[in-house]
C-alpha cells in the first residue's frame, strides 16, 4: 500500500514535470499562487463578499522573471486557481462561461477555444482522477493540462 | 459649446450631450430647486431640517461645512466658489478627475465652468469610455449566514462580451477578521461597520455565489440611455473613493445601489424605509421599468432538485439506480449503457452541488468519468430552468384578522419586520422552513395585549431536497418566544419558552411534503403545564399552482418538571394567495395552553 501510495506520488510529480516541460515557467510554483488563498475565510469573511484573497501575497520566486508572474499566463493560473471547480464542470460539461473568460484571458478565438476544451476534456476522461490531490494541485494539474495543449499554443498566452 | 463638443474624444461627445440635455438656464447666481435637488442626489444627501442635507458620504468632501451636514445654496456658492480658484490656477483637473459627476452637476448648471478635458484623467477615461452596459445582479438568500439570508447584490459593468470577463463592484460591511459573531449582529445593526465599493471579477463572484454556495444568480440590465449611462459610470466611478456607515436594516448593498441610482435626474424616489431589502430593489427596477434585460443562472443545486421533481417516475428511477451502483462500485461504461446524457448532466449537478470532496471522492470521480463518457455540449441551458419570483411576498408583513383565544374574542394585529422568501414560500402556512425575526402580535379584545413575540423562530429546511445520499440533512429549528395565553381563571398568562427542533422531511413531489421530527424546550410553568416539553410531531404541507398553501400538523405534546401535563397539539392552517402583496388565512392551533382560532389578511410589503 506504501510503496502504491509512494509510486502514485512519483508518478504524479513526473508527469507534472513532463508538462512543465511542456509549458515554460509554472506561476503556481515560481509565483506563490495559492499561498496565500484560503488562508482564513472566516463566517464574517463571506459577509463582506470577500470570498478570498487573490494572491497579492503571493510569493514571487527568486528565479522568476517579472514576465512569469504578470501577463496572462499568469492571469491565467490565478482564474484557474480562483475558479477551479466551476471551470472543471465546464470542461467536463465540453462547454461553458468558465471556459468562455478562460479563452478571454489567454486570447483564444472560439475555433480554438473549442479545440482546447475538447483536449483538456479527453485529458481528464483519460487520467485517474483516484490520485490524492489538494484543491491547489488540482488547480495546477488543470493549468498544466491546459497550457500543454496544442490548441492553447494558437493562443496568445503562449506568445 | 456644440462645436467644441463635436471635435471632442467620444467621452467628451457624450459629456456635452449630457450637458445639452441636463443643463437648465441657470446661473451661479440664481440657485433652482432644479440644481439643488440634482446636487443633493448626487453628494447621496437627505433633508435633516429645513433646508439643510446631510451626506451619506463619511467624507463629502464640503467646501461650507466641516461635517457630513450642509445648506445647499451655501455649499453650491462654496463649491463654485472653489472651482474657480482651481480653474485660475489650472488645476481644475484635480476635481472633476477625482468627482467627475459631481463636478458635470454643477458644470450643467453653470455657464463658466469649462468642459473637463478628461485626457488628463489616465483613470477614469478607461473606466468609462468602453462601458457598454451596467447590470444589478442580485445572489439569493443563503441560510449559511446570518447576514445573508435576505440576499446580496452587486452591481457588473459590462464591457465585454465575455459575461464573467467583467468587473463587479460591490458593497458590503468591512468586518474585522475575527469579529465575535455577537458583536457582529449588534455592529450591523447599529451601524458601526463602513462599507465603501470595492472591484471584484464577476467570475470570482459567478464561482463563489454558483458553486461554492449553491446561490441562484439574478442579473438585470438597466435600461440607461447614453447620457444616464455616461454619468452614472461618472458616478459609479467617484463613488470608489468615497465611504458609508453600513446597517444591516438600511444601509446595507440594495440601499446603497439605489442610492447610486438615484443619482439620476429623473429616478424616482423610494421614499425612506426603515427596513430595506434587495428584493425592494429588484421592485423599484421592475416598477419604474428600469430593466431591459434580465439574466437567470441557476445554481446545480436548483438545476438538479427541478430536473429531478420534473422528470418522470421512471427517469428519477433510473437517477436513483445510477447512483446506487455507483456506490455499489460497478463501472462506468456499464452504468452509462443504462442512461442517457441528459441524466449523466443531472448526476453532474448532484455531484457537485451534494458530494463531498474529500468523503465522496469515489463517487465524485466516477459521476465526472459517467459525464465525460458522453458527447460535449449542455444538455440543458439555463433557459431550461424556471426561476422564482422574488418579488412575491416581500419580506415585511403587517397582518389583522378576527381572532378567538379560547373563551376570548378579538382582533390580532401583527407585524413581522423581516422574513425569508425563498424558504418561506408558503408563508404561515408552511412549517417547510422559515426565518422570521421579531413578529410581534397585538390582541385587541376587552382589552389591548402584547399576544406574541416570535424573537427568532428558524426552521432550516432545503425545498426540495430530493433524499438522495448527500442531499438529506436533518431539518432543525429554534424558537425564542413570548406568547400570552387565556387560561382557566379568564385571565391572561405570561409564557416565555425557548425550543428546539430536528427532524426529516420526505418529499413526495415539488409541492407535497412530509416533516417528522421532535420539538423540545424550556419554559415557565404556567397552568401547571411543566417548565420542560417534548412534543414529537407529523406535519403535511401542500402547495397547489403557487396559490394555495395547506398545512395539518399533528403532535403530542408531554410537559414535565415542576409538574406534569400532556396533549394533544394540532395545528390546521390554510393560505390563499390574493396578489403578492397580499394572502388571506385560516387557523386552527391546539395545545396544552387552549385553541386559537384566527382569520386574517396578510400584507406584505
Amino acid at each position: 500500500m506504501k510503496k502504491h501510495i509512494i509510486g502514485t506520488i512519483a508518478l504524479a510529480l513526473l508527469s507534472t514535470s513532463a508538462l512543465s516541460q511542456q509549458t515554460g515557467p509554472n506561476p503556481y510554483k515560481d509565483c506563490g499562487i495559492g499561498a496565500a488563498l484560503f488562508a482564513n475565510t472566516p463566517w464574517a469573511a463571506v459577509t463582506s463578499n470577500v470570498i478570498w484573497d487573490v494572491g497579492t501575497t503571493a510569493v514571487v520566486s527568486a528565479t522568476a522573471s517579472p514576465e512569469t508572474c504578470s501577463g496572462s499566463t499568469y492571469k491565467t493560473a490565478v482564474f484557474i486557481n480562483e475558479t477551479y471547480e466551476s471551470l472543471e464542470q465546464d470542461m467536463i460539461q465540453g462547454e461553458g462561461e468558465f471556459i468562455d473568460t478562460l479563452a478571454d484571458i489567454m486570447s483564444c478565438d472560439s475555433d480554438t477555444a473549442k479545440a482546447l476544451t475538447a483536449e483538456v476534456r479527453q485529458n481528464i476522461a483519460t487520467s485517474d482522477l483516484s490520485i490524492s490531490q489538494t484543491r491547489l494541485e488540482k488547480a495546477e494539474s488543470l493549468y498544466l493540462n491546459v497550457m500543454s495543449t496544442n490548441a492553447a499554443k494558437s493562443c496568445s498566452t503562449q506568445s | 459649446m456644440f462645436e467644441v463638443c463635436s471635435k471632442g474624444r467620444f467621452l467628451s461627445a457624450l459629456i456635452c450631450a449630457f450637458v445639452a440635455i441636463f443643463s437648465p438656464t441657470l446661473h451661479a447666481s440664481s440657485i433652482s430647486d432644479g440644481f439643488i435637488d440634482q446636487f443633493t442626489r448626487v453628494m447621496h444627501a437627505h433633508p435633516v431640517g429645513a433646508n439643510t442635507f446631510k451626506s451619506e458620504f463619511l467624507e463629502p468632501a464640503l467646501y461650507s461645512a466641516d461635517s457630513q451636514t450642509f445648506v445647499p445654496t451655501e455649499e453650491i456658492k462654496a463649491l463654485k466658489t472653489h472651482l474657480d480658484t482651481l480653474a485660475q490656477a489650472h488645476t481644475l483637473s484635480a476635481y472633476y478627475c477625482k468627482y467627475p459627476a459631481r463636478y458635470l452637476v454643477m458644470q450643467s448648471n453653470t455657464t463658466d465652468l469649462p468642459e473637463p478635458d478628461y485626457a488628463l484623467c489616465p483613470e477614469l477615461s478607461p473606466f468609462v469610455e468602453d462601458l457598454e452596459d451596467i447590470s444589478i445582479v442580485f445572489a439569493a438568500g443563503y441560510m449559511g449566514n446570518p447576514a445573508s439570508y435576505f440576499g446580496h447584490m452587486f452591481i457588473k459593468l459590462g464591457r465585454k462580451d465575455t459575461k464573467l470577463a467583467n468587473e463587479t463592484l460591490n458593497i458590503g460591511a468591512n468586518v474585522p477578521e475575527g469579529e465575535n459573531p455577537v458583536l457582529y449582529m449588534l455592529k450591523g445593526l447599529f451601524g458601526s461597520y463602513e462599507t465603501q465599493y470595492t472591484s471584484t471579477s464577476y467570475y470570482k463572484q459567478s464561482h463563489a455565489y454558483l458553486q461554492l454556495e449553491g446561490r441562484d444568480l439574478y442579473e438585470y440590465k438597466l435600461a440607461l440611455s447614453e447620457q444616464n449611462k455616461l454619468f452614472l459610470s461618472l458616478h459609479l466611478y467617484e463613488l470608489q473613493s468615497s465611504r458609508f456607515t453600513y446597517y444591516f436594516t438600511h444601509r446595507n448593498c440594495a440601499y446603497e445601489i439605489y442610492r447610486f441610482l438615484y443619482a439620476l435626474p429623473d429616478m424616482a424616489d423610494i421614499g425612506t424605509k426603515p427596513l430595506f431589502y434587495p428584493v425592494h430593489l429588484i421592485a423599484y427596477l421592475q416598477q419604474y421599468n428600469l430593466v431591459t434585460g434580465f439574466d437567470y443562472t441557476p445554481a446545480n443545486k436548483t438545476k438538479f432538485s427541478q430536473l429531478y421533481f420534473d422528470a418522470e417516475p421512471a427517469t428519477r428511477a433510473l437517477i436513483k439506480e445510477a447512483i446506487a451502483k455507483i456506490q455499489a462500485g460497478v463501472e462506468v461504461p456499464e452504468i452509462a449503457q443504462h442512461i442517457t446524457k441528459e441524466i449523466s448532466e443531472a448526476l453532474l449537478f448532484y455531484a457537485y452541488a451534494h458530494l463531498d470532496e474529500d468523503v465522496d471522492k469515489m463517487m465524485l470521480n466516477k459521476i465526472k468519468r459517467l459525464r465525460l463518457f458522453f458527447s460535449a455540449g449542455k444538455a440543458y441551458e439555463n433557459s431550461s430552468f424556471a426561476q422564482k419570483d422574488l418579488t412575491e411576498r416581500p419580506p415585511i408583513m403587517i397582518s389583522a384578522g378576527f381572532t378567538n383565544l379560547g373563551d376570548a374574542n378579538g382582533m390580532r394585529l401583527t407585524f413581522r419586520p423581516a422574513h425569508y422568501i425563498q424558504t418561506d414560500r408558503a408563508d404561515d402556512v408552511s412549517a417547510g422552513g422559515k426565518l422570521v425575526f421579531l413578529q410581534t402580535s397585538l390582541f385587541i379584545g376587552e382589552e389591548i395585549l402584547l399576544d406574541q413575540i416570535d424573537i427568532v423562530d428558524v426552521h432550516k429546511s432545503e425545498i426540495g431536497k430530493t433524499g438522495l445520499y448527500g442531499d438529506n440533512e436533518l431539518e432543525w429549528g429554534l424558537n425564542v418566544n413570548y406568547r400570552n395565553v387565556y387560561n382557566d381563571m379568564g385571565r391572561f398568562d405570561d409564557v416565555l419558552s425557548a425550543s428546539g427542533y430536528i427532524g426529516d422531511v420526505y418529499f413526495a413531489g415539488k409541492n407535497t411534503w412530509l416533516q417528522y421530527g421532535i420539538k423540545g424546550g424550556i419554559r415557565n410553568n404556567v397552568a401547571s403545564n411543566g417548565s420542560m416539553f417534548v412534543v414529537p410531531t407529523v406535519t403535511m404541507v401542500s402547495e397547489q399552482n403557487n396559490n394555495v398553501n395547506m398545512m395539518i400538523s399533528v403532535g403530542h405534546e408531554f410537559g414535565f418538571y415542576q409538574a406534569s401535563q400532556q396533549g394533544v397539539n394540532l395545528e390546521i392552517a390554510a393560505n390563499v394567495k390574493v396578489n403578492n402583496s397580499s394572502a388571506i388565512s385560516a387557523t386552527l392551533e391546539q395545545d396544552l395552553f387552549g385553541r386559537t382560532l384566527s382569520l386574517t389578511y396578510h400584507h406584505y410589503f
